[in-house]
């Protein structure tokens, strides 16, 4: 059972890999920020945000927005023990909480009532426990601490030390033990521990290491464990622990870093079922015998990464792939391979398969519908929902299903300019022009995916908008040449993959390309930063959320947790040579190109793009006279992930982008 | 003594600090959801409800007995009330809504296949009570339109026809309560000539009434007709508990329904088809939630189970009716007094014991949900024994009247002779006895600590009335002529100095035990300068008061915060002065 995809986005996903590499891609640090710097600007603060040049929002923007931000999504944390019902997130109220679902379109029956979020939860597998164990951290710091929750009496119990970061909890089969990571012994290094459901910490420390390790999954005869270990996006390793004799076995040595994503055991304990790049530009889906050291390809033939992997208790693997985007579910059973045929096309999530190896279930997200959970009839192929979240009692059938483009960009491949992907969501209503909003995603190891998203609908049917999502070099999910593409000094090749986008914009009669704003979180609010130093004469406006505007400060101030792996991607800043290259790409060190608004937003608590990030942007930019809407929200980290916060943020945002893109 | 402090509007005084630990306790409890039932909708396939899953109450459907609540209104401020048309053929509702609490409350109209609420009224005046027609093409309801001030009755099209129109223009506070189908006449529950308000058939052309409940000794406090007129669902209050009676137009035919769970039921709505039955009801395990029952089969089937925060549904305690002897008689015996008793399963007995005495007094200790006392019972260990003394309600005429005016104290004797009950039981530890009340019971909960002392270990009272005297006289004009009805007239001077000398601020002097008082500063019905002289009084007797003042409450806590912040300081108050040392955390 358990363990599957990887998402590229920062919300934790069921799967110790996915958490782990979300900690680690976009960036981070800690400051004492909040005091303004000495700006001139009026600061006003509303409870915990902290607001610096943004007008008042009309109660019209509000009120065409409020449906819209009134979407919710439901998150898979895998079934019940006994089968007899699914565990799921979502946010009733102000934050993402536990719920309990026992039946298709049943009640969503709401377990936990934090005013802080619930960041994952897994059930015990074991029948006959109804027991959860979940992660939480407070405003945003991302210190997460994991906590047991017997459903029988109501009882919550810390399992960690309160105070560092911890993740990737693991059940065992028998649902006696859980094994996850902690930076507990020195703040740096994700040590693992094994504890028993309900004991405080501190936990038996299972394998001391140096770097980013973490637990996967129990062998069927619970007596070892799968462990990964990250290094970055083209480089991880996988073992098998015995956490009581501490013997640490390397799967598939190699010469050559392989990247790997998802692995599960088999039924049997005899092998894995593993992604893996080695020797294809792809990772694809193999079979590792253990005692034999060999490997089987199983989807060699599919030009594409394959994704998450669930190994049911009988022997089905379900595995995904991920074709431009967009996902493909196979099943293998008695080795046949058959692809599911009939899913709404979107994005799969999560999967897990139910004790019985009968259903599988899923979370599926189209661009038209919220992320919601399914399951699968292993033998029949029927396909069952069982949640409708609610898009704010809006008509989902008149959203906007995006179209995928390519454009040229500036180099070749094979004597033909480079096409670069890229999602377009084209307003319903008239002919056009219309102005555009272009969306960077962040990572940049990461790709945008045809993803729901409440508000490039919003923007497409109320607005009038059309909105681009180009995946530029340095994404994920088009082989591994592709995303080394922008690493170290190609850093701005990815930047002028934008340029080449609003090229791509002036050839197209029904886009504007006198009215085009960029907006993007974390790294992608470096590349909206980057991008409006670079073309700020062909952008109307900026929008950047948590963004980097100094690889060298950011480098020095990101978490020490994740501080090596980020140099990774970005280049080593105490190298002379190369920390001069990053600052002489730094916005910061360019902000006087900046000419027109920017939207500046931050949380006080990041620990990836430290709040001082944005601050000393501002005061570069102020400096040069450039208008500039600032946001601070005490109580979050990386991205807000309460909902009065949300809504004050994407509220301001429509009103940025009605004053500066639509007029 | 712990100094005087200010935490937000409260004033603190005598309190200690609230360990975390209580608060992480309680908070398990506290966020409960309730669903109220607003229509069967179209030709029944859904349910219309209201629940709260952020900050407010707004409008859901339920398609399935269990079904996922999804949700369909997403305002900031409450949905006060929803309507479904009854007419099987139309997918639309009506419901209530006012801006910021303004209650200024305005009727819109929503069709589930157009998508957007369209407001009725005029968005300024004050406007509820829809009801439908039966056909669903019109609806009445009241407004204060013509002069803000007086409510009259209103009919109106919400698919755009005819214009709104006033059909009765009257003085005070008239409201529409059924279409007719026919005209014929009307179904009422009333008490004319007898000890219980019983159903009756009124003809409107005779005048004449035909009694069809006349035989059960109990009130029927709600009912409704099925959509052809052939059957009657009349819901009883039966010694607090709610039960079900269908019965035919002309009184025959009556069957109770079985298998109800114990509680207190809310609306009843038959389905378009009428063959089923849908209801709201409340236990004292379980917030409201919504029930169907199946009239042919009797087959009831759960549609919602509203959460109560983490806390274990299953640890929930079903209390016990039990009756006690007092010291007057009846019929030759000793008279009974109804009280409800939550009893912990897994505490070591003979357990310590909370006593809760309802307001009112015209009021009735109901087996309804309240998170509160499942605390004392699961948590503490402590037993809650909740009486309904005489003057309480749902026992006849005559047993409400049995407190006015002179016989004040007899209520009180009421609780003396629970007391002697509770040195008879083994299972109860008549040395460990609390007493708690809110507002009149406040009072009851001076009076039993001024009485009693010797048996009591201490008392919890808010905002209780302190002097009837000044009660009477800070009561507003068009309530007061009703309160001297149950107090006595004040005005008459042996009434007032009977009134003065039972007043707890009179003989606040003879309380000994520890006290836990809370007043809202604003209470326009009983000033906090009476709680701050018992305060004094006792604290000059060395006896150990707990004071807690809301600079922005009246009458009662309402603000969430103010409430929750009490219920800790109550628990706190409970586990140091009568459930002895806190018991550990589970490890």
């Amino acid at each position: 059972m358990r363990y599957v995809c990887i998402t590229g986005r920062w919300t934790m996903s069921k799967r110790a890999g996915a958490a782990v590499l979300a900690a680690l891609l976009l960036t981070a640090a800690q400051t004492s920020a909040a005091d303004s710097p000495d700006s001139g600007v009026e600061r006003r603060e509303v409870g915990n945000l902290v607001i610096e040049g943004i007008p008042e929002v009309p109660d019209q923007v509000k009120a065409r927005l409020l449906q819209y931000q009134n979407t919710r999504y439901a998150s898979l944390y895998g079934w019940l023990g006994d089968d007899s019902g699914l565990v799921m997130g979502s946010r009733f109220g102000e934050t993402n909480q536990i719920h309990y679902l026992t039946q298709p379109n049943g009640a969503r029956h709401q377990l936990t009532f934090f005013a802080e979020p619930v960041r994952y939860a897994a059930a015990s597998p074991a029948p006959g426990r109804r027991e959860l164990v979940y992660a939480r951290d407070v405003g945003g710091s991302e210190y997460y601490q994991l906590f047991h929750f017997d459903l029988a009496t109501g009882r919550h119990a810390l399992l960690t030390d309160g105070a560092s970061r911890n993740g990737s909890p693991v059940w065992s089969r028998g649902g006696d033990r859980l094994a996850f990571y902690s930076t507990a012994r020195n703040g740096r290094d994700w040590d693992l521990y094994v504890t028993r459901p309900g004991r405080e910490w501190p936990a038996e420390l299972a394998l001391e290491v140096e770097g980013a390790w973490y637990p996967m999954e129990w062998s069927p005869d619970d007596r070892r464990l799968l462990v990964g270990r990250y290094v970055s996006i083209s480089e991880s390793y996988l073992y098998v622990l015995d956490p009581d004799t501490g013997e640490l076995v390397q799967v598939n040595p190699t010469p050559e870093p392989v990247s790997y994503r998802s692995a599960a055991w088999s039924a049997d304990g005899r092998g894995l079922y593993l992604a893996s790049d080695e020797g294809a530009e792809f990772r694809t889906l193999r079979y590792y015998d253990l005692a034999e050291g060999e490997q089987r390809e199983l989807s060699a033939d599919i030009p594409w990464d394959a994704g998450g992997v669930d190994v049911s208790p009988q022997g089905t693997v379900a595995f995904t792939t991920n074709e431009d985007g967009r996902s493909r579910l196979y099943l293998l059973r008695d080795g046949v391979r058959r692809a599911v045929a009939d899913l709404p096309l979107g994005v799969i999530g999560g999967m897990d398969f139910d004790g019985a190896g009968e259903r599988l279930a899923v979370e599926i997200e189209t661009p038209t519908s919220p992320r919601d959970l399914y399951s699968l009839e292993v033998g029949t192929g029927e396909l069952t929902r069982w949640t409708w979240s609610e898009v704010g009692g809006l008509d989902t059938d008149s959203f906007v299903t995006p179209a995928l483009v390519h454009y040229p960009t500036f180099d070749e491949v094979k004597g033909a300019p480079r096409q670069i992907a890229c999602y377009y969501w084209k307003p319903r209503e008239g002919e056009g022009p219309f102005p555009v909003v272009i969306r960077i995603h962040g990572g940049p190891e990461s790709q945008y995916k045809p993803y729901f998203s409440w508000l490039n609908q919003y923007l497409a049917n109320e607005m009038g908008a059309a909105v681009l999502a180009p995946n530029v070099r340095g994404s994920s999910g088009y082989g591994k040449t592709y995303v080394k593409l922008d690493n170290g000094y190609r850093r701005e090749d990815s930047v002028r993959d934008i340029g080449a986008l609003l090229d791509w914009v002036s050839e197209q009669p029904e886009l504007d390309a006198g009215r085009v704003a960029v907006r993007g979180g974390s790294y992608g609010g470096y590349m909206v930063l980057a991008a409006m130093t670079h073309y700020s004469d062909r952008l109307r406006c900026g929008i950047s959320s948590v963004g980097i505007s100094n690889f060298v400060t950011f480098l020095t101030n990101t978490k020490e947790y994740r501080r090596d792996l980020r140099r990774a991607e970005y280049g080593d800043e105490r190298d002379p040579e190369m920390r001069a290259f990053l600052e002489s790409i730094s916005p910061t060190n360019n902000a006087h190109r900046i000419t027109r608004p920017m939207f500046v937003i931050q949380g006080l608590n990041d620990p990836r793009v430290p709040a001082t990030e944005a601050e000393q942007m501002l005061t570069a930019m102020r400096g040069s006279g450039a208008e500039v809407w600032y946001l601070l929200a005490r109580d979050e980290g990386h991205g807000f992930a309460k909902k009065a916060n949300r809504d004050y943020q994407t509220s301001a945002e429509a009103l940025f982008l009605e004053r500066h893109l639509s007029r | 003594m712990t100094e005087p402090r200010q935490q937000g509007s409260l004033s603190l005084d005598g309190i200690p600090e609230i360990p975390d630990r209580v608060g992480e306790r309680t908070r398990r409890y506290q966020n409960t959801r309730y669903a109220t039932l607003y229509g069967w909708l179209g030709a029944g396939e859904e349910l219309l409800i209201g629940t709260r899953f952020g900050e407010t109450n707004q409008l859901h459907l339920v398609s399935q007995p269990g079904g996922a609540r999804r949700q369909l209104t997403f305002f900031d401020g409450p949905v006060w009330l929803g309507r479904a048309n009854p007419n099987p053929s139309h997918r639309d509702l009506l419901f209530i809504k006012d801006e910021g609490g303004s209650e200024a409350y305005q009727v819109y109209y929503l069709d589930l296949d157009e998508g957007q609420p369209v407001l009725m009224t005029d968005g300024v005046s004050r406007n509820s009570d829809i009801v439908w027609s039966n056909r669903g093409d019109r609806f009445a309801h009241y407004s204060t339109v013509r002069n803000g001030r007086d409510l009259d009755v209103w009919v109106a099209d919400p698919h755009g026809g005819a214009a709104p129109r006033c059909v009765l223009e009257a003085e005070g506070y008239w409201f529409p309560v059924a279409w007719s189908p026919d005209g014929q006449g009307l179904f009422v529950a009333s008490d004319q000539g007898t000890e219980y308000r019983t159903l009756r058939y009124l003809d409107l052309s005779t005048g004449e009434q035909r009694h069809l409940t006349g035989d059960i000794p109990w009130d029927v406090t709600d009912l409704e007709v099925s959509p052809c007129g052939d059957l009657i669902a009349a819901v009883v209050d039966e010694d607090g508990a709610s039960r079900l009676y269908l019965v035919g137009p002309d009184g025959t035919d009556r069957r109770r329904i079985e298998g109800l769970p114990m509680g207190v039921m809310g609306r009843v709505l038959f389905h378009p088809g009428g063959r089923l039955l849908a209801f709201g009801i409340e236990t004292p395990r379980a917030p409201r939630d919504i029930y169907v029952v199946d009239l042919d089969t009797g087959e009831m089937a759960r549609w919602t189970d509203s959460e109560v925060g983490g806390a274990s549904r299953a640890a929930m305690v079903e209390p016990e009716l039990v009756h006690y002897p007092t010291f007057d008689e009846v019929d030759g015996a000793a008279r009974q007094i109804s009280c409800y008793w939550y009893r912990p399963s897994a505490t070591p007995e003979p357990t310590p014991v909370v006593v809760q005495i309802h307001g009112g007094p015209e009021s009735q200790f109901l087996p309804s949900f309240d998170w509160f006392h499942q605390f004392l019972v699961n948590e503490l260990g402590v037993s809650v024994l909740a009486p309904n003394v005489r003057g309480s309600t749902g026992y006849g005429k005559a047993f409400a009247a049995l407190d006015n005016g002179l016989r004040r104290e007899d209520s009180v004797r009421d609780i003396g002779a629970l007391l002697d009950w509770v040195g008879q039981q083994p299972s109860l530890d008549a040395g460990r006895v609390a007493v708690m009340g809110a507002s009149y019971g406040g009072y009851m909960a001076l009076a039993s600590m001024i009485h009693y002392g010797d048996r009591l270990r201490c008392g919890l009272c808010c905002v209780g009335i302190g002097n009837f005297v000044t009660f009477l006289e800070n009561t507003k004009g068009y309530r007061q002529d009703l309160r001297r009805t149950e107090y006595g007239d004040e005005r008459e001077p042996e009434m007032r100095a009977f009134l003065e000398r039972i007043s707890p601020t009179a003989r606040a002097a003879a309380i000994t035990r520890p006290m836990l008082m809370s007043q809202g500063l604003n209470d326009p019905r009983v000033p906090a300068s009476e709680a701050e002289q018992m305060v004094a009084t006792m604290r000059e007797h060395g006896v150990e008061v707990w004071y807690m003042v809301a600079a922005d409450e009246g009458h009662g806590f309402l603000k969430k915060a103010n409430a929750d912040f009490l219920a800790d300081v109550q628990v706190l108050f409970l586990e140091e002065h009568l459930a002895g040392e806190p018991r550990r955390e589970a490890p």
